[in-house]
């Protein structure tokens, strides 16, 4: 029972250790609280079980997990900060606990009297203290920041991937460490396990690989439409410019029944070419969309407006889930939007876009005329369209990297789209 | 909310000096209380000024700045969370966006520079002073929409009986809301009167009372036939003190 107490004692005082050297190596200053001595007496608790049966090969995996979540929870950071830091803390908590276990074989406790359980305890607060001091070191923590600022690029299917490879080299050193001491089955029984974790997380970045190049594909296409309908744009300029040219020469010559007629004709070309022609003011990957959307609703009376302060390259800023989301959102806002404005007096739509370091805003903003439930916006089934099925803006609501507002200020509708970049 | 204060956002020198007359002969003649402030650029001083809810502005403003931030931009801003305040845009072409930006960002009016703008201006900022300013707003929020609707854009107020929501009319939208007509009237101001068991009126919007036929008639030419006799009294009581 004693044994128990002791194995709880430091595996309590292991986590306050790496809690603590998270806060040191990293920048969060969270102040320790009661919160956090709730948090680690169950995952003391898990460790201690382990130790107490000797899975000390599971130990590593178990701990690894832990600290990972204890971190999460504690200081709210990003996963690839925890994965990052907690990586850090666990390999160097392995080389020193070598250190100390090699350290350990040569002092001569035998002298001291000193039964296995003391020279454990021994043992683990002599590594803590040596950790606690390595962490404090102002030149590692600068040198981990710099590290983690590139590994912060690095998508998380690869961040995985790392994390797997620190595991195995832990275990490598701690199988070197104990193998003399366990048995076969015990290392066979925790190696099976680590061979599953492997070929599960190879799974799933098969599955995220292939529905990469799925995206990829998808958004490709996009980009071919998008510079498909500029020249569409440009090609129907010139048309327009030539056939208004002749009109107003034959204008010229005609006589005033005639002029009438050719008057009319004119308007009528001119009449949805403001809008058309309004497309180019948008950044390239989300012309194509707005352009499509124009032709479809025939908007002639439909007057449009477009602010663009985006002038990064949105396909170099977005993952290829993210562009996809993009072109998505802005499809359903536009139909809606023109739909609805449709059916107004003033018929007014208007896209304002820009950019911050970390999102790009898009506005879609519209006049309309209808009976809305309030409560009911944004819910499944809710349409005003005639032929709506009321998923559109329900769909986009609650996904990942994209930020959805909708508010209605007299007579207009704002739906205000925030998508993360890279 | 009285009008406290003219902001002024022009680089250009000599058309700034111009704006400065203007103001000086028609502002400071009128109410020399009235504060006026010269910008050439968006700076933290006009940010503060733009983030201060607790004043009516009126903004005069030039489209094409200099710097990063454009006039529209600056409307934008002003929008964010300020209804009440009057933008005008003072600018030297490109009316395409006009129609969409005054409906968008309720601009009070654009004026080119270089055609008759003393006058113009002169005009617009008289017009502002004459204007009855009611921009009081009801505003509602949950979870996935905030509404905002100007009190005076409210011709009435219903129930509705099937689904026990109230319909708030305007000219022309309708708003169903998830509430009862006690707690409606509770985010109105005294413009609104009960006429009827399932309305509420905006009596500033009716045209007529018709208490034989009970109906009322809207200045915009509509006909609500909820009016009851039992509310007559205190309905004209009301419309004859304000």
């Amino acid at each position: 029972m004693s044994n128990i107490i002791i194995y709880f004692i430091l595996a309590c005082i292991m986590q306050l250790t790496v809690v603590l050297g998270f806060k040191l190596i990293s920048d969060f200053n969270k102040k320790i609280n009661l919160k956090f001595i709730f948090l680690i007496i169950p995952f003391g608790l898990i460790m201690t079980v382990e130790n107490y049966y000797n899975l000390s090969i599971l130990n590593m995996i178990t701990s690894l997990i832990t600290y990972f979540i204890l971190y999460h929870l504690i200081y709210r950071c990003e996963i690839k900060e925890t994965i990052f830091y907690g990586s850090v803390i666990c390999l160097i908590g392995m080389l020193i606990d070598i250190l100390v276990m090699t350290l350990s074989t040569v002092i001569p406790f035998y002298l001291l009297d000193l039964d296995i359980a003391t020279i454990r305890y021994i043992d683990t607060i002599f590594m803590q203290i040596i950790m606690l001091l390595i962490f404090n070191s102002k030149y590692l923590k600068k040198g981990l920041k710099k590290i983690y600022n590139s590994i912060k690029k690095i998508k998380y299917p690869y961040l995985s991937y790392l994390l797997v490879m620190i595991v195995l080299i832990s275990m490598g050193l701690t199988t070197l460490n104990i193998i003399q001491k366990y048995s076969f089955e015990s290392i066979s029984i925790s190696y099976l396990i680590l061979i599953l974790s492997l070929i599960i997380l190879i799974i799933s970045f098969l599955y995220h690989e292939f529905n990469n190049i799925q995206l990829k594909i998808i958004n490709a296409n996009l980009i071919k439409n998008n510079e498909f309908y500029l020249n569409v744009v440009a090609d129907y300029r010139i048309l327009k410019h030539n056939i208004i040219h002749q009109l107003n020469g034959v204008k010229s010559v005609a006589n005033s029944k005639a002029q009438v007629l050719i008057e009319d004709l004119i308007n009528e070309y001119n009449s949805n070419f403001k809008n058309v022609q309004l497309v180019t003011k948008m950044p390239i990957g989300i012309s194509g969309i707005v352009y499509e959307k124009i032709y479809k609703f025939d908007c002639k009376e439909i007057r449009l407006g477009i602010d663009n302060y985006i002038e990064s390259d949105i396909f170099e800023n977005l993952t290829p889930r993210s562009y996809n989301l993009l072109c998505e959102a802005l499809g359903i806002l536009l139909d809606n939007a023109l739909e609805s404005s449709q059916k107004s007096k003033e018929k007014i739509v208007m896209i304002d876009m820009k950019e911050t370091e970390e999102f790009y805003q898009i506005k879609v903003i519209n006049t309309f005329k209808e009976m809305l439930d309030i409560d009911k916006i944004g819910t499944m089934k809710y349409t005003t369209k005639l032929n709506g099925h009321g998923v559109g803006l329900f769909s986009l609501i609650g996904r990942k990297k994209l930020k959805i507002k909708t508010s209605i200020i007299n007579d207009l509708f704002f739906n205000e789209i925030l998508i993360e970049k890279k | 909310m009285s009008l406290t204060s003219f902001i002024v956002v022009e680089d250009d020198k000599k058309t700034q000096e111009t704006i400065k007359d203007v103001l000086r002969r028609v502002i400071i003649s009128r109410d020399n209380t009235i504060n006026i402030k010269y910008f050439t650029k968006y700076t933290s001083e006009l940010k503060r000024i733009i983030d201060d809810n607790s004043t009516r502005k009126v903004y005069i403003m030039d489209i094409e700045l200099e710097t990063k931030t454009s006039g529209i931009e600056i409307a934008k801003m002003i929008r964010e969370k300020d209804w009440e305040s009057e933008i005008i845009f003072i600018t030297s072409h490109d009316k395409m966006f006009e129609t969409v930006y005054r409906s968008v960002y309720q601009v009070f009016n654009f004026i080119e520079k270089f055609y008759n703008m003393e006058q113009r201006l002169e005009k617009d900022i008289e017009l502002i002073f004459q204007k009855n300013f009611d921009n009081k707003m009801l505003s509602i929020s949950n979870r996935n929409v905030d509404l905002q609707i100007f009190y005076r854009a409210i011709t009435h107020i219903t129930r509705d009986k099937e689904e026990r929501k109230v319909l708030v009319h305007t000219d022309t939208n309708v708003f169903k809301l998830n509430m009862n007509l006690n707690d409606i009237v509770k985010l109105l101001d005294e413009r609104f009167i009960q006429v009827h068991r399932s309305c509420i009126a905006n009596h500033q919007r009716v045209h007529e009372w018709n208490w034989t036929k009970n109906y009322f008639l809207l200045d915009n030419g509509g006909k609500v036939e909820y009016l009851s006799k039992k509310y007559k009294k205190e309905v004209e009581k009301i419309c004859q003190t304000s």
